[in-house]
């Protein structure tokens, strides 16, 4: 008996110090798996033992924040009642998630607002629940700010934080225009990108600033954009509002983002660098997104010290993140800042791209390919090759060189004519082929250009220096004669070119030779464009 | 029959007496367990560990509702911290925002143009806002101002 007694206490005793299962399934429940706009949701639970309040947070299918909140725990039971927002813009089509939790402990359930499978869906349609019963309007937001918000100096404004925006007034936005001579420049605190904290004033603003061809530039502490005047087409009346919500901060969002687009693709690595801009015509119930521009912004970010310490600029670019993946999008990356122009907006990031080809792997060259792969110049000749050996064909210089020249400096693109008959316009070359030979570069032969032709290592450098006046190289790095041993083999129409590379630094031979009559590989080939590029680095 | 021959009171006697003691034991057992399990089975609410942060605001009417907020740091505390607006009309979430704190004392106004029926704002400090599933944790205990009725 008395064993029995020992047994049963020593039971009770391991009993007293195992923590009660988790009632799962009642930590975290929902009122509703299905909402319309308008309806109400009660969010409510258990929490575990020792909680003594439970974080409620309400994420939309936008990925944006909802509803948060700090609830009491009464007799281990919470709970919170939320409506529904009866407005698209609030509350869009999709499925929602519901997170409860407090330190360690969290639970998550999801809730849809589906949409309807007929009927107007138009922003402020008849699709609330109860036929808007709910009587809730949305705060007139336009009307809500005053003429003269914002501090202005000459054609500087400083908005006003007013209901979590910053606000400019129409007066105060007029008056900055009528003192501007090229600029209006609105200046956020650095919370504004770091949190997204959205600026709005009256779309009628954007109207008077392309009539009087002004810019309107938005600075904050890490970034500056130039929207050119007429840039964001407006036109969206006197009641309209424009809301620009910038975000420069480096958050889950931006790491999804970049994750989805490069799930598949090794070779690109975030660098802690992103950029979203979400532009909007709010007017009433209406919001319009504006993603295209009429001209391209002018974006610069400032990196921190750390984020340019920690950055290879042989292998970095921003890049527009789509649903395709990361798109190239030709920047300056220096003094540490990157800049960039962007025809639309959505999210921009900055990545390093390390391309390795299989047959690049320790060859002399491998520095200058990887480099133009980064500026996605070359991309090889299957994507895991670059044939560093090969003699590079017309075609492939050509296009090398224009792909080059349109990263150092972008020329208009107009529409050249193309003069040889053996070009077709189908081919991948035929553009940049019109182009080089409308800006001089190349010449052809008696209207052939011959694409599948190798190029001597002279007629290479003739048409390298020909292009190099569009890369603004430094001035020239040496002077005098060039050392080569060969010069007596240099044909009479191609020496003066290759003096002039030698001193630009483009070519050097074997050190004693120039080998003009030599074919050119692809690998020589990158060593020079890279040579060419290397002031703009 | 050496146990028939024994006093039947004898034997009576002491068959009672252990059964007394096996009740006794029995029932101490028994409440022994009740009182485990009713320890283990009571919420237990201790006591919330005191926030970094306090939170004080001043709500006043003019031609605008502005809302005063201050937050000092009270404690050891070097994480991130936010400072989040939750606009609400009646249970309707209608705005909401973040702003990151950045030194130990911070005061920010924040002005209100709501006219709807019984508009509030909860302010908040958390370490994080963001869209993340994980909770964010509270610093500060929030409050809430009555903007209109």
């Amino acid at each position: 008996m008395k064993k029995c007694c020992a047994w049963l206490l020593l039971c009770v005793l391991v009993l007293a110090h195992v923590p009660p299962a988790a009632a799962a399934g009642d930590e975290l429940e929902l009122s509703a798996a299905r909402l319309e706009r308008g309806g109400d949701l009660t969010i409510s639970g258990t929490a575990p033992d020792g909680v003594s309040d439970v974080v409620i947070k309400i994420v939309t299918p936008a990925e944006t924040v909802m509803y948060l909140d700090l609830v009491p725990v009464n007799d281990g039971r919470y709970s919170a009642s939320v409506t529904i927002p009866a407005s698209p813009e609030l509350a869009p089509y999709g499925t929602y998630r519901v997170v409860a939790g407090s330190g360690e402990w969290s639970a998550v359930q999801s809730f849809e607002i589906p949409e309807p499978s007929s009927g107007d869906d138009s922003p402020g349609g008849g699709d609330s629940p109860g036929g808007g019963s709910s009587g809730r309007a949305e705060p007139d937001r336009q009307a809500g700010i005053p003429p003269q918000a914002g501090e202005r100096s000459g054609a500087v404004v400083k908005p006003e934080l007013d209901n979590g925006r910053y606000v400019v007034g129409e007066e105060t936005m007029a008056d900055a225009i009528g003192d501007a001579e090229r600029e209006v420049i609105v200046q956020l605190p650095e919370t504004a990108g770091r949190d997204g904290i959205a600026l709005e004033m009256p779309a009628i603003v954007l109207d008077e600033l392309a009539e009087r061809d002004v810019d309107l530039v938005i600075e904050s502490g890490q970034y500056v954009i130039r929207f050119p005047a007429g840039s964001i087409a407006a036109s969206a009346g006197e009641e309209a509002l424009f809301r620009l919500v910038v975000r420069t901060h480096w958050d889950d969002d931006a790491r999804e983002a970049v994750r989805r687009a490069t799930s598949a693709l090794a070779e690109y690595n975030p660098t802690g660098l992103a950029l979203s801009v979400v532009m909007e015509i709010v007017r009433g119930d209406q919001v319009i997104a504006v993603r295209e521009l009429e001209k391209p912004a002018v974006v610069r970010i400032d990196l921190t010290d750390e984020q340019w310490t920690g950055l290879s600029l042989d292998l970095a670019g921003v890049y527009y993140v789509g649903e395709d993946g990361p798109v190239y999008v030709r920047g300056r990356i220096a003094d540490g800042a990157v800049t960039f122009e962007a025809e639309h907006f959505s999210y921009y990031v900055l990545l390093e791209y390390d391309k390795s080809f299989a047959d690049m792997k320790g060859h002399w060259a491998e520095t200058a390919v990887k480099r133009l792969a980064a500026k996605h110049i070359v991309n090889g000749v299957d994507g895991r090759r670059y044939e560093p050996s090969r003699n590079i064909s017309r075609a492939e210089f050509v296009t090398m060189l224009m792909r080059a020249m349109d990263w150092a400096e972008p020329a208009p693109q107009t529409e050249s004519a193309n003069p040889f008959r053996d070009v077709p316009k189908t081919r991948y070359y035929a553009e940049h082929v019109a182009r080089a030979a409308d800006l001089g570069i190349v010449l052809g032969y008696e209207g052939l250009f011959r694409p599948d032709d190798a190029m001597t290592r002279e007629e290479a450098v003739t048409a390298l220096v020909r292009a190099a006046k569009y890369f603004r190289l430094s001035a020239s790095e040496a002077a005098g004669n060039p050392p080569f041993a060969d010069m007596g083999d240099v044909s009479g129409w191609a020496a003066a070119s290759v003096a002039e590379a030698w001193s630009m630094g483009l070519v050097r031979g074997d050190g004693v030779h120039f080998h003009p009559k030599k074919m050119l590989s692809r690998a020589e080939m990158a060593v020079m464009i890279d040579g060419l590029l290397a002031d703009l680095r | 029959m050496v146990r028939t021959g024994m006093p039947v009171s004898g034997f009576g006697g002491g068959f009672a007496r252990t059964n007394a003691r096996r009740r006794a034991l029995l029932l101490l057992l028994l409440l022994l367990l009740a009182a485990a399990f009713g320890l283990l089975q009571a919420p237990v609410q201790a006591a919330a560990a005191p926030k970094p942060y306090s939170l004080e605001g001043v709500l006043t009417r003019g031609e605008q509702v502005r809302l005063d907020i201050s937050i000092k740091l009270l404690s050891a505390y070097s994480g991130e911290a936010h400072v989040v607006f939750q606009l609400m009309e009646g249970n309707v979430p209608i705005l909401i925002n973040a702003v990151p704190l950045q030194k130990d004392e911070w005061e920010i106004s924040q002005y209100f143009n709501v006219t709807g029926p019984d508009c509030k704002v909860k302010v908040f400090v958390f370490d994080r806002f963001d869209s993340d599933l994980a909770p964010p944790v509270p610093l500060a205990e929030p409050k809430v101002f009555q903007i209109t009725n």
